[in-house]
């Protein structure tokens, strides 16, 4: 067992205890909180797979913005605790569940599948020499140097280059989405 | 002080390399040397942060008073310099009260969601030469990441109190702080894209080789001067703590020691937003005649000095004016700068 396996134990089982508390725990701010501390162990994977931009941007992102912009909703909407007569989303076998389950089952299978599908297509590329990555089992702690860098880099070139009209074409959706957005807020004021 | 100058020698000379070889004649495996580095790093860092907060508390104090034709601390120690001695051990010494009404296991949370990311971000910043706990290629990124889970802790700490002045100055907390963290960013990023590099080093070497970025980005200076003042939660922005309203706004239950973990992140965040700012403007250490690490110091004061002058002067905005302000004026000329900025570095 490596270090760099011990530690992506450790992050994985953090991720997975936060997002399972996420669905089951009754008070929904403490959800929120609880997917904020998942969102961070899996930028903590990002980081131990060398993809620093990434975890960076996963933080800033989902973290600072996302989960903040959740817990501002709850804040603002007033829920508080869920209900005890509504059974939550996930439960036990045999015991009461929501209509919606089978749903939410079928749209995290879909997801799962497609991640799959997406990780089978997907060429790897290696590595740009052998060694320089810290996440080679048996490696120590990361030389920096060659390796560091080259994410942000080649991301820049992609999104920029080869992928520039995609990424042109999501960022017309989100602005879309954001005036959509204002648009709805202001008839409700009247 | 002595400390933090001793650490170049830690960082990078003879005496790494020696204690290095040491490690290694003991034949103890290397990662015990490693982890031995990483933590000598972080106390560093941390001595020097808890030293200067110390200094910046009394200096608030001390300034201000001045400023406003008054003497300041004046009764412990020389010049009042025991002042901040006396009340850490006051806020120590009192009873830690969590308030019935409270969300208990958020109320204890929120501080240290705001403590620890304010430490961390010293990580990448560069004291001098050589003299940066690690030198990340993302170091612009991962500042603005880190200093942007305040908002979290802030909406934490405000809800979980179960007080209505906490709520309230958690909203406006919160409003704020996400309305002003856009231009910051953008000013950040024009000064990235001159550079042409995220790494903290990096920029300061290029202010090295040309010109200070405050020369070349006046209009970027003034935006992230202002939305830093404004993610600092200072007058004339200290609308989520207005006391005439709110009390004490989010923090307006806590007490004894966990109050004391926000008002030292408070002021750590002051020290690094001044800290991000001579680095991105002033050239960060470089400069000629003394060390790197005392020019590093007295620029991070020059912004020091601008955000404390700016507190004892002006008086607090309102709610409108703030949002007005962020979203017609700033947001606007930051964006503007970053595309005239991409356009002077295309051609």
């Amino acid at each position: 067992m490596t270090t760099t396996l011990l530690v992506f134990l450790a992050l994985a089982a953090v991720s997975l205890f936060a997002a399972w508390r996420v669905v089951t725990d009754p008070q929904i701010m403490h959800a929120g909180l609880w997917m904020g501390l998942s969102f961070v162990g899996v930028a903590g994977i990002f980081l131990l797979l060398t993809a620093e931009f990434l975890a960076g941007v996963q933080i800033l992102i989902y973290v600072g913005a996302i989960t903040t912009i959740i817990l501002f909703g709850i804040m603002l909407s007033d829920i508080g605790e869920v209900k005890e007569e509504e059974p939550p989303l996930l439960s036990l076998p045999g015991r009461a569940k929501r209509p919606g389950t089978p749903v939410a089952v079928l749209a995290a299978g879909a997801f799962v599948l497609a991640l799959i599908l997406l990780y089978r297509d997907v060429a790897w590329t290696s590595l740009p020499a052998a060694g320089t990555l810290s996440t080679a089992p048996g490696a120590g702690t990361p030389a920096g140097g060659l390796w560091e860098g080259f994410s942000v880099k080649l991301i820049g070139q992609a999104l920029f280059g080869e992928y520039a009209l995609p990424a042109e074409a999501a960022s017309v959706l989100l602005l879309a989405a954001l005036l959509g957005a204002l648009v709805l807020a202001a008839r409700e004021e009247g | 002080m002595a400390l933090a100058l001793a650490a170049p020698a830690l960082a990078g000379g003879n005496l790494y390399t020696r204690a290095q070889q040491l490690f290694l004649d003991l034949g103890l495996p290397p990662w015990i040397f490693a982890i031995l580095v990483a933590a000598v790093k972080v106390a560093l860092i941390l001595v020097f942060i808890l030293l200067n907060v110390l200094f910046l508390i009394w200096l608030e104090r001390k300034l201000g008073g001045h400023l406003q034709n008054r003497l300041g601390p004046v009764y412990t120690g020389p010049f009042g310099l025991l002042q901040t001695v006396a009340d850490a051990l006051k806020v120590l010494v009192k009873e830690d009260v969590i308030p019935a009404a409270a969300d208990r296991w958020a109320f204890i949370v929120a501080p240290f969601i705001a403590f620890v990311p304010a430490l961390m971000i010293w990580l990448v910043v560069p004291f001098g030469p050589g003299l940066q706990a690690r030198d990340l290629s993302i170091g612009v990124l991962y500042v603005a990441a880190l200093s942007g889970l305040i908002i979290p802790s802030l909406l934490t700490a405000g809800w979980s109190s179960g007080s209505k002045w906490s709520l309230l100055g958690a909203f406006r907390a919160g409003a704020q702080l996400i309305s002003y963290e856009v231009p910051l960013l953008l000013a950040q990023l024009a000064v990235v894209v001159w550079a042409g590099s995220l790494s903290l080093n990096d920029i300061v070497r290029a202010q090295q080789q040309g010109t200070w970025f405050i020369l070349l980005q006046p209009v970027g200076f003034i935006v992230y001067l202002i939305a830093a003042i404004a993610e600092l939660n200072r007058t004339p922005f200290d609308l989520p703590e207005a006391e005439s309203e709110l009390v004490a706004g989010f923090n307006t239950e806590y007490s004894g020691f966990r109050f004391a973990i926000f008002f030292l992140t408070e002021y750590a965040n002051l020290l690094t937003s001044s800290a991000i700012a001579a680095t991105l403007f002033l050239g960060g250490w470089s400069g000629p005649w003394l060390p790197p690490f005392v020019w590093f110091l007295l620029k991070t004061y020059v912004f020091v000095f601008i955000a404390m002058w700016v507190r004892f002067t002006l008086p607090r905005l309102r709610v409108d004016q703030l949002m007005n302000f962020a979203w017609k004026l700033l947001l606007p000329v930051a964006l503007l700068n970053v595309v005239v900025t991409g356009a002077i570095v295309a051609l």
